[in-house]
């Protein structure tokens, strides 16, 4: 209770003892540390941790474990996403997804908070290239340059300054957090 | 019915001769409960405003008259269980403007008690 004297009749006021044993007992059940503690670690999303942050990610629907495609093909720079490799350093395309291509990542927290943070941007973005710039802007901050491209022909380009690493590259490709206008065809381009 | 038993000066919990909280028996457990009840200022229970006395509306530096806040207190002091009739007798009105007085109470088995303020 915030102000246990408050609710003591006055003609008790001024009874020492029995104050005390009511101060003791505020100071015994007071919930105000227990709180303070359920909001900074579930309720403020800046400070939340562990289950906290799963539980925002269940609020704007996005998953800490990440589906991660390992595996990078042959390919040429034409290609659409961010697999791609040169000649001699991997192998080509079989045509279907391998199995054992696939891992499961456990996003760290901070990663996990950044990524909310997107997909909680792209719930309610409206698609303009500037939103979908603030977007990357919070995923990527401080990594590099990352921008969109406006093809002029229904198509868009996510284009980055840095090689992604491979949970970025999930990211972008499969957390469904980058998000595409109707219609638009969405390419990927790393330039170095 | 018992009751915690209360230091006449301070109002306030004291210890028996084991340290423990000292409780009351009929019938002082009465009078005092009586005593409690006419203490209470009207809206002050936070779970029952009813209970009390209009201290502060219609007591506390107002013209009162004395057979109105003699049949107040006694009404107060009904509520109390176990309070067959009880009768306010205002005894004086001190120069350091303290009123004082007593509370005959007849309990419901016939006993007859007092408390005083």
């Amino acid at each position: 209770m915030q102000n246990v004297g408050q609710t003591v009749l006055s003609q008790y006021a001024c009874s020492p003892s029995l104050n005390a044993l009511l101060e003791g007992w505020n100071q015994c059940f007071d919930p105000a540390q227990s709180i303070e503690n359920w909001f900074a670690s579930i309720w403020n999303i800046e400070t939340a941790q562990g289950y906290g942050l799963d539980v925002w990610g269940r609020i704007v629907g996005v998953s800490r474990v990440l589906r991660m495609a390992s595996g990078q093909y042959l390919g040429f720079a034409e290609a659409n996403d961010l697999t791609e490799q040169g000649f001699n350093t991997a192998p080509s395309y079989a045509g279907r997804v391998v199995v054992g291509d696939f891992t499961n990542c456990s996003l760290s927290d901070a990663g996990f908070r950044q990524l909310i943070y997107a997909k909680a941007l792209a719930n309610i973005t409206d698609c303009s290239v500037l939103s979908l710039n603030a977007i990357l802007r919070t995923l990527f901050a401080g990594q590099g340059d990352a921008w969109v491209e406006d093809n002029a022909n229904m198509s868009m380009t996510y284009a980055f300054g840095f090689g992604p690493t491979d949970v970025q590259v999930s990211i972008i490709e499969n957390a469904g957090v980058l998000p595409r206008p109707a219609g638009v065809a969405v390419f990927y381009s790393i330039r170095g | 019915m018992k009751t915690l038993l209360l230091d006449r000066a301070t109002w306030d919990l004291v210890v028996d001769a084991q340290g423990n909280i000292a409780v009351a028996d009929v019938p002082y457990a009465t009078a005092q409960d009586v005593s409690s009840a006419v203490r209470v200022f009207r809206g002050e229970c936070w779970y029952n405003t009813a209970l009390g006395l209009p201290y502060l509306a219609g007591v506390l530096g107002r013209n009162q008259s004395a057979a109105l806040f003699r049949a107040d207190v006694a009404q107060a002091a009904l509520a109390v269980p176990n309070v067959a009739r009880a009768t306010c007798v205002l005894t004086s009105l001190g120069a350091d403007r303290k009123l004082s007085g007593q509370i005959y109470l007849t309990l419901e088995n016939g006993s007859t008690t007092l408390a005083s303020f």
